[in-house]
């Protein structure tokens, strides 16, 4: 009998918490300081979820919006490149030739296909040389600039892009920040 | 490696956000939060496998999100602070008759929604019948009748 009160002991679980009797009768552990703290932290994170919000309408998240792009200009022309773009989304990059020219030149530093696949060039290249740490794309024209180049590419890679890009001339080197 | 830090990612994002959002927004879920939670389902999905469709990055996803989820369990079974934290505590609204506004308030229960969880479950008819509710971590409602009532 002794041995059995004894195995149904050792049976208990080691620690066995039970829930205070309140004072109401309630057998709760109710932590009101701690849902206090915890419905303040809730309210101070709501704002965080706005601003969040926010900053993603500004565009700062990439995508689309005010501040998801930039212009800059670049030798003859100008390009238009995301700021901040997002891990294997599709992402559009305008070149703009201002100068006349019978050829366009494009040239794109290797560190750009570090972090880009380029999908499609519209319209296409005639010629695509290979340059120490870059890559340059000819492009035929006829009739008075400007002439647009659209290049789609996908991120393929998370973190700060850095390349340089030169339209008919000097290149100049451009950032974009990649979320993942 | 990318598929399991992309579960263990998702997974903290929800627990968080889900957390700080407010218990009320699972539990008493209305039919349109029926549709956001399918949303968000969608949503999670897509960002968990990418473009990734094969079996093993399944697999795989499916591994780290249920081992995540038992290391979890241990890490809340081992430390209490960690539990309160993740599913939270019971918050008495209602004590022997008398309603808490504060709790009321900042849980955002409202007196509709107490009288509401007291019909469904006792059938009671008025306030004074209710002698105890409480909002469950699960976010539901207990309603504990006054004896005799």
């Amino acid at each position: 009998m002794a041995e059995r009160t004894m195995n149904a002991r050792k049976r208990q679980p080691p620690e066995l918490e039970v829930p205070p009797l309140r004072p109401d009768g309630l057998q709760l552990d109710e932590e009101r300081a701690f849902q206090r703290r915890f419905w303040t932290a809730e309210r101070w994170a709501w704002i965080v979820f706005a601003a969040i919000i926010a900053v993603a309408l500004a565009g700062l998240t990439g995508a689309s919006g005010p501040l998801a792009r930039t212009s800059l200009a670049a030798g003859g022309g100008q390009t238009d490149l995301p700021r901040i773009a997002r891990l294997d989304a599709p992402e559009t990059f305008e070149i703009v030739f201002n100068e006349e020219q019978p050829m366009h030149r494009l040239v794109i530093s290797k560190s750009f296909a570090d972090y880009f696949q380029i999908e499609d060039i519209q319209p296409q290249p005639q010629r695509s040389l290979l340059l120490p740490d870059a890559r340059a794309l000819e492009f035929p024209a006829e009739a008075a600039p400007p002439h647009r180049v659209t290049i789609h590419a996908r991120a393929r890679r998370a973190g700060l892009a850095r390349y340089a890009i030169g339209l008919d001339g000097p290149a100049i080197t451009a950032t974009t920040l990649i979320l993942p | 490696m990318e598929t399991v830090l992309r579960g263990i990612a998702i997974y903290f994002v929800l627990l968080i956000v889900l957390r700080l959002s407010g218990r009320r927004s699972l539990a008493q879920a209305t039919p349109f939060d029926f549709v956001l939670l399918l949303i968000i389902a969608e949503t999670t999905q897509q960002a968990l496998l990418g473009d990734d469709f094969s079996m093993i990055n399944a697999i795989l996803l499916i591994i780290t999100l249920f081992t995540t989820d038992v290391a979890l369990s241990y890490v809340k079974q081992w430390s209490p602070r960690a539990a309160l934290l993740m599913d939270g505590a019971p918050t008495v609204l209602i004590s022997r008759g008398q309603p808490d506004a504060e709790a009321l308030r900042r849980a955002r229960v409202s007196v509709e929604d107490v009288l509401e969880a007291a019909r469904q479950k006792h059938g009671l008819q008025r306030l004074e019948e209710i002698e105890f509710a409480i909002l469950e971590p699960s976010g539901s409602l207990s309603i504990v009748p006054k004896s005799g009532g």
